[in-house]
């Protein structure tokens, strides 16, 4: 089972060599979210995501 | 943290980064290609039919033609895209049954819902190759596969007939699954697979547009890493292709309302699967509201029903 750690800042920079860099969008309804990106060209929109990073194991 | 927040501290680090930071982004918003004939752009609600004697839920097992017929006319009446047959139950602690005994199963099943003319699709729940080769024949549209077409010879014959699949993460098999599945998070570890998969069963000649990946909720699963799926079902989005999440009347919600049904007195009758629906539709509610392009249920009425009414607010 892994640890989880929830933070507001990133344990290393974005899809560097040393993390495993995955995202998750926060989603909303267009008429919640006037300028956020449609997913998947369907009926969710969102702006924020959700960052996760693992440690590589090198 | 805002995609334009990622993309500044990616392109920060490294043009690599920055690369791969746009890639990720551009899965999440590509649209989709349609998948067979469905729009993926809309939610769609696939309508199961158990032909077998064991599947978990009882009153979706099916014996007999007029049953068939009736449960087939209440699901494409009410909404139903997909048709999803099935001859071998999957349950945990099921056994594997013979290809011989599948096939007679599905069969006449089949044969019986091509008859039919309205604009619906059949797919075909089976691992075995020599029932998805027959059933090909028979005209069945998607093959879903609980394996994920783990055996090349299944990916050679995907590969020649071009058939749409869906791919599920399962750990081990029906028979064993639950016996202590492990998982470093199972999101992301599965996450993982998929991503391998999709790459394996492009270099082997299937097209991206063909495949719909399925988390496979209760397959191989304890209730945390379950509930961890959900939790960042969102993320299974930056794979670029279509979702289709099953949920319907698993036993994921029995795990999560026992406490307080016992609280109450209650006996197991009680969280039976009859007795799951009203979680099996918050369930697909939700999995509407992470964007989820395929809902499999056994409840396509009270299903369309409850995506109406959410649909409705979203305008």
């Amino acid at each position: 089972m892994a640890f989880i750690k929830k933070t507001r800042y990133l344990l290393a920079p974005p899809y560097c060599k040393s993390v495993e860099t995955f995202i998750s969008p926060i989603l909303s309804s267009p008429s919640e979210l006037l300028d956020g990106l449609r997913l998947a060209g369907g009926w969710r929109y969102f702006k924020n995501l959700r960052v996760i990073q693992k440690k590589k194991i090198i | 943290m805002s995609t334009q927040e990622l993309l500044k501290l990616a392109k920060k680090h490294s043009n690599i980064s920055l690369t791969e930071a746009e890639y990720q982004i551009n899965n999440l918003v590509n649209k989709r290609f349609p998948f067979v004939k469905l729009d993926m752009s809309i939610p769609h609600i696939m309508g199961v039919i158990n032909i077998t004697p064991d599947s978990f839920y009882k009153t979706s097992q099916i014996n007999n033609l007029n049953k068939l017929n009736k449960i087939f006319r209440e699901m494409i009446n009410n909404g139903a895209s997909i048709i999803d047959v099935g001859g071998e139950s999957s349950r945990p602690g099921a056994e594997k049954i013979s290809i011989f005994e599948e096939k007679s199963r599905v069969i006449d099943p089949i044969k019986h819902l091509k008859n039919y003319k309205e604009d619906f699709l059949i797919s075909l729940d089976s691992r075995n190759l020599s029932t998805m080769k027959k059933c090909h024949n028979l005209g069945v549209d998607i093959f879903n596969d609980i394996t994920a077409f783990k055996a090349k010879n299944k990916i050679d014959f995907i590969k020649k007939t071009a058939k749409p699949i869906i791919i599920m993460h399962m750990q081990k098999e029906p028979i064993n699954m639950q016996i202590n599945p492990t998982y470093s998070f199972a999101p992301i570890d599965i996450y993982k697979f998929f991503s391998k998969k999709i790459i394996d069963l492009i270099e082997a000649g299937v097209k991206k547009s063909n495949i719909v990946i399925d988390p496979g909720i209760g397959f191989g699963k304890t209730l945390s890493d379950n509930l961890n799926i959900l939790k960042y079902l969102t993320l299974f989005h930056g794979l670029g292709v279509p979702i289709l999440i099953g949920i319907s009347r698993k036993s994921l919600i029995r795990d999560l309302v026992m406490d307080d049904y016992k609280l109450r007195g209650k006996n197991k009758k009680d969280i039976s699967p009859s007795k799951r629906l009203s979680g099996s539709l918050a369930f697909a509610i939700y999995a509407y509201m992470c964007g989820v392009q395929i809902l499999r249920t056994h409840d396509v009425f009270e299903t369309k029903q409850a995506l109406i009414c959410q649909q409705s607010l979203d305008l």
